[in-house]
């Protein structure tokens, strides 16, 4: 895919974070330009089949548009590097062999890019081995993987020499307008040592968080970020 | 039965013709008895016994305390004695169940279950009876699995839950009959549907079996025995005891003619204190929980010396102390009981001195059941004093006790064609037995439920719980329903049968938190999010208590006692109650008639200054004269209410006018605030709140603007900051909903372009998103987990509302969507309400005013605007300084 070919609106924010500037991203990643690298966290592919084999009906498209998100916000932000914080699939029963070939025909209409995986608490339960990361094409890096002056994590762990980020509590943010107008949204939680970025993932469920103060906390919705 | 030598004239000849030979038998056998004890039966309960000797079904109507479970329960007893006696008496005659009990709520079962034992054992028949609810241990379970009692007194779940097992649902084989209590209760809702599939099933493999229900008053009894029989003849048994009920109100010494909700009641406290001081027991009702919290703490604020004489009674305090509770009530050690529907059901009650009423009832059904609370025994006169906490309140007290004395009750109506509940019925039945499609399909459609359920409807719910969605997109994956070689329709994984058992069910509550104190001792439970709200060391009333956060423990609320005294009261679901179409209507008359006593209708047209013009809506569709509510003679003299509301009603009609059933008042005014139009249909909150929108989104249609809305039981608010949007013409052409005004809706469907406009102009995706959580509930599309459940658990949990949007995106034609919107319309919109308004708008006159100030009916609601924004300190500062100048400006003209 490229630029021109996305027809989705997606909005950036640039946040000042350990001494550089990252681009957070309406569509839930998070763009380091100096290494043109882009984060994401909590994909969960195969949440659907997992699901739908527990006998709850879920439609299906959830893991293409999830990828499609991905496939849109690398041709916008031209990003040669693309790192999973942690679990890329939900569970055992969801790896199947249609989401098998899904994510490989995915990955080769796709210009190329370098994609790792930091493996998760899921992906570690889903059991994400060589054979998988070899056909999707992904790389392994380790819990603790050092990007400029950032740690990469899964688990927001703070650590005492680098900033932290990471994924895992999947944060949202419940807000009040005027009256009875209110809504919970995904978000971006940069607080003083870690930053946590919202799930990627399409069908991904969303835990309240409550930001000290002094904390950047950045909503997100379809198409657009906003600080909060 | 009662005690009471006293004869009750037999309406029903004692035997009639046609009567079986057993019935003679059993008639005698009673009669015997009866006499033994001195005992007279009363005319109803002879019916009933006859009609069940016939082989009848049906539905018996009757109070509280009347009688009526001895009048279902004797005759399916007195064939049994007879039996057991002609096979010489030996045990157990009759082997396997015989009747089955079910009781709406979990908690009356053991109440239940000792009546019918006492009944049982007096008519020295060798039977038993045993509970089967939720809260059955499983010991008693698994004896009851080995063979069941006689008489199981069950609940709708669990009578479900027997369906999901085929050797359960082959043991209920030996039923003769079905007895279903508090009918009136489950008919409104799915619970109802449940009951309605589940009997369909049984009545399928027991042809003869005979199903009662007993209900309290209705307005649609008659619709309410036809859905509970599936259409088929049955009697309608009328229990004849009526009890004198005496309606009054708690009239304060002064009213403001500026009232605010909330405001007046703790001003009644010592009128309160009085009524409760002078007789032994009272019950003092509340419509909130919260509301139940506050008086208590005020009562014993007010009368330290009653403490331990007063107690505290609602549906999130523990088990246990609510058992205490009745305990005391029952035995007479309290005083008083402050307490919410939690007491509105519920067998073998002391009778109470008296009942109060806190605020209005807003129906007439629930009043009676109320006042039904004191003086319980047939016979004896049932007291209720109303005490409003609102001025208009008295107005609609006047209304109740008219409608209670013309017999006008609310009608309930039965919950028609759910997809959720269907879903659940076949996962039920393919878990336990199996099923076929086109034999149960003639089942299910015998229920009035889905007696209209098309054959689409129908394949796609097969689909759904075989392939998860639509054929055309099967999921390979998915495993939830297969067919077997024989056709049948079964559950096969073992893990799937056992989550579905669990999530039987079809009543969905909040997350809650148990609230308990750091030493252990458990108060009651309390919803997660008010919970979530407060931070460590806030204070909060709860349980009667005032209570401070130590820390939330998992799912546990730890507290201590707090020593401070201000406290948060928790605010939980449910909430506001719409005032009854009925009492809305009484509500209209009662306005009519005051105005026709003091201003006859020309003097009236006379006086009305220039600025108060009468435009009339062009009457064109539905010109055929009829008015359903014009008032009566007026020359009675008025009630009490009434009268103490004389001068706000003569300061409304000074600057504005009355809404009554022939006009649709409203008024303009601009403030500094901006332009504000008040609307009053009086047609209760939930029909306003759904126009307040469609008007305001009918008007922005002519010219973009945003409104600022309000909207309580009388009417709604409009604000603008710009001028000119509120023109007559603008006006009769939103009402009408047509771009002029002058013509009425286009060809095509009328209610479907109501219904469009409805969801468009509110948010209504929001509405149906909170919706859905029960829908998807009751399909089993989520599930909450059980004990011992661990991380393979969490892996399938999904939240609704994450769902509903998925499903909205890549799904739209899933019917529990469909639902999802229906049931936005109907419940929460009050959509065939909101259309019998506008159907009824061209007869009305509409009557624009434009008062020199805001008026005593547009107050509230002002207020009620208000209350959103600010906080409740200085919104009680705001209103005491907005009252004084009203009146002010009342006084000086």
């Amino acid at each position: 895919m490229r630029a021109e070919d996305v027809t989705v609106a997606h909005q950036s924010h640039a946040v000042q974070l350990a001494g550089t500037v990252v681009q957070a991203w309406s569509c839930r990643a998070l763009y380091w330009a100096p290494e043109r690298t882009l984060l994401v966290a909590d994909m969960h592919l195969g949440k659907a089949a997992t699901l739908r084999h527990a006998g709850i009906a879920v439609p299906g498209g959830t893991g293409a548009a999830t990828l499609e998100r991905l496939a849109e916000v690398i041709a916008l932000t031209r990003a040669e590097r693309v790192i999973v914080l942690g679990d890329l699939v939900h569970a055992r029963a969801g790896c199947t062999q249609a989401l098998d070939a899904l994510v490989q025909a995915w990955r080769a209409r796709q210009p190329a890019f370098a994609w790792d995986l930091l493996g998760g608490n899921h992906d570690r339960s889903a059991g994400v081995d060589d054979s998988l990361l070899g056909r999707w094409g992904l790389g392994q890096i380790a819990e603790g993987c050092v990007l400029g002056p950032f740690r990469l994590a899964h688990h927001p762990h703070a650590h005492p020499d680098a900033y932290v980020l990471c994924g895992h509590t999947h944060p949202a943010i419940r807000l009040q307008g005027p009256g009875r107008d209110r809504a919970r949204l995904p978000c971006f939680w940069f607080g003083p040592t870690i930053g946590v970025l919202p799930a990627f993932g399409v069908l991904t469920g969303h835990f309240d968080v409550r930001p000290a103060a002094g904390d950047q906390v950045l909503a997100v919705g379809d198409g657009f970020i906003q600080p909060v | 039965m009662s005690a009471t030598p006293k004869v009750v004239a037999a309406a029903v000849p004692a035997r009639p013709s046609g009567q079986p030979a057993h019935a003679a038998a059993a008639e005698a056998l009673l009669d015997t008895w009866l006499a033994s004890r001195g005992w007279q039966a009363f005319a109803f309960q002879r019916a009933v016994w006859q009609a069940w000797w016939r082989g009848e079904s049906g539905l018996l109507h009757a109070p509280t305390g009347a009688g009526k479970t001895l009048a279902v329960l004797l005759g399916p007893l007195a064939l049994a004695r007879l039996q057991q006696d002609a096979q010489g008496g030996g045990r157990s005659a009759t082997r396997g169940v015989r009747l089955l009990w079910i009781t709406p709520m979990r908690a009356l079962a053991s109440d239940s279950a000792g009546a019918l034992r006492a009944a049982v054992e007096t008519l020295g028949l060798d039977w038993q009876v045993a509970v089967r609810t939720g809260d059955t241990a499983s010991a008693e379970r698994a004896r009851q699995d080995r063979g069941l009692p006689q008489i199981l007194v069950t609940t709708p779940e669990s009578l479900t839950l027997m369906l999901a097992s085929a050797t359960r649902l082959a043991a209920l084989d030996t039923l003769t009959g079905v007895i279903v209590d508090e009918w009136h209760e489950l008919l409104g809702s799915k619970r109802g549907v449940q009951v309605e599939l589940a009997l369909a099933h049984l009545r399928q493999r027991l042809p003869r079996l005979q199903v009662w229900g007993m209900s309290a008053t209705l307005g649609n009894l008659e619709e309410a025995r036809d859905t509970l029989l599936a259409g088929a003849p049955g009697a309608l048994v009328h229990g004849a005891v009526e009890k004198r009920l005496l309606v009054e109100s708690l009239i304060p010494a002064t009213l403001e003619r500026f009232p605010w909700a909330g405001h007046l009641g703790m001003r009644q406290l010592d009128g309160v204190v009085a009524l409760i001081e002078a007789v032994p027991g009272t019950l003092v009702f509340t419509n909130t929980r919260a509301q139940s919290e506050i008086w208590y703490q005020a009562l014993l604020e007010r009368r330290p010396d009653w403490a331990g004489e007063l107690a505290l009674h609602h549906g999130s305090i523990d088990r246990e102390v609510r058992r205490w509770v009745e305990e005391g009530l029952r035995s007479g050690s309290l005083r008083c009981v402050v307490c919410t529907s939690s007491l509105d059901l519920g067998v073998d009650f002391a009778p109470v001195a008296q009942v109060l009423q806190i605020g209005s009832p807003k129906g007439v059904a629930r009043l009676a059941q109320r006042a039904g609370r004191s003086g319980h025994a047939p016979g004896q006169t049932s007291r209720v004093v109303c005490v409003p906490t609102h001025a208009f309140e008295l107005l609609e007290a006047a209304a109740t006790r008219r409608a209670l004395l013309a017999g006008r009750i609310e009608a309930r109506m039965p919950v028609a064609g759910p997809i959720d509940v269907l879903v659940q019925h076949l996962l039920t039945l393919a878990t336990g037995a199996g099923f076929r499609p086109a034999a149960l399909l003639q089942e299910v459609r015998t229920t009035r439920a889905y007696r209209e359920l098309s054959d689409a409807d129908w394949a796609w719910t097969l689909e759904f719980i075989q392939h998860g969605g639509c054929a055309l997109q099967a999921y390979p994956d998915y495993r939830k329903v297969a067919i077997d070689a024989d056709g049948l329709w079964r559950v096969q994984e073992p893990t799937i049968a056992r989550r579905h058992r669990m999530s039987i069910g079809t009543i969905v509550a909040d997350g809650s938190m148990e609230v308990r104190f750091l030493r252990g001792a458990r108060l009651g439970q309390v919803e997660e999010g008010f919970i979530a709200r407060l931070s460590k060391g806030d204070c909060f009333s709860f349980a009667g208590r005032v209570l401070e956060l130590v820390r939330v423990d998992g799912m546990t609320a730890l507290v201590r006692a707090a020593r401070g005294t201000r406290a948060t009261v928790p605010r939980w679901q449910g909430g506001k109650m719409p005032l009854s179409s009925e009492l809305a209507h009484g509500v209209r008359t009662l306005l009519a008639e005051w105005q026709a006593a003091h201003l006859p209708e020309d003097r009236q047209a006379a006086h009305l200054p220039e600025d108060r013009q009468a435009v009339h809506l062009p009457v064109d569709r539905h010109a055929d004269g009829t008015t359903g509510d014009r008032p009566q003679s007026t020359q009675k003299p008025l009630e009490p209410e009434l009268q103490a509301l004389a001068p706000i009603l003569r300061l409304q009609q000074r600057w504005s006018g009355l809404p009554t059933p022939d006009t649709l008042l409203m008024e303009r005014i601009s403030t500094r605030e901006g332009w504000h139009l008040f609307v009053f249909p009086c047609a209760g909150r939930r029909v306003h709140g759904a126009l307040a929108a469609l008007l305001a989104w009918r008007l922005a249609q002519r010219q973009p603007v945003s409104f600022s809305m309000a909207w309580n039981d009388y009417g709604l608010e409009l604000v603008t900051a710009e001028a000119g949007h509120f023109t007559d013409a603008a006006l009769a052409a939103a009402l009408q909903g047509t771009p002029d005004g002058t013509q009425g809706e286009p060809d095509g469907d009328p209610d479907a372009a109501l219904r469009a406009a409805l969801l468009g102009s509110l948010n209504a995706a929001e509405l149906q998103r909170r919706q859905f959580r029960e829908i998807a509930r009751v399909a089993g599309l989520v599930f909450q987990g059980y004990p011992g459940s661990g991380k393979s658990a969490r892996q399938v949990q999904v939240s609704s509302s994450l769902l509903f949007d998925v499903l909205s995106r890549f799904d739209p034609g899933n019917l529990l969507l469909r639902q999802a919107q229906q049931e936005v319309l109907e419940r929460e919109l009050g959509f065939a309400e909101v259309r019998a308004f506008l159907h009824d708008l061209p007869r009305r006159t509409l009557r624009i005013t434009e008062p020199p100030q805001v008026t005593p009916f547009a107050f509230p609601l002002l207020v009620e605007r208000l209350r959103e924004r600010i906080s409740t300190e200085s919104l009680a500062d705001r209103v005491a300084r907005m009252q004084r100048q009203l009146e002010q400006a009342a006084d000086a003209r």
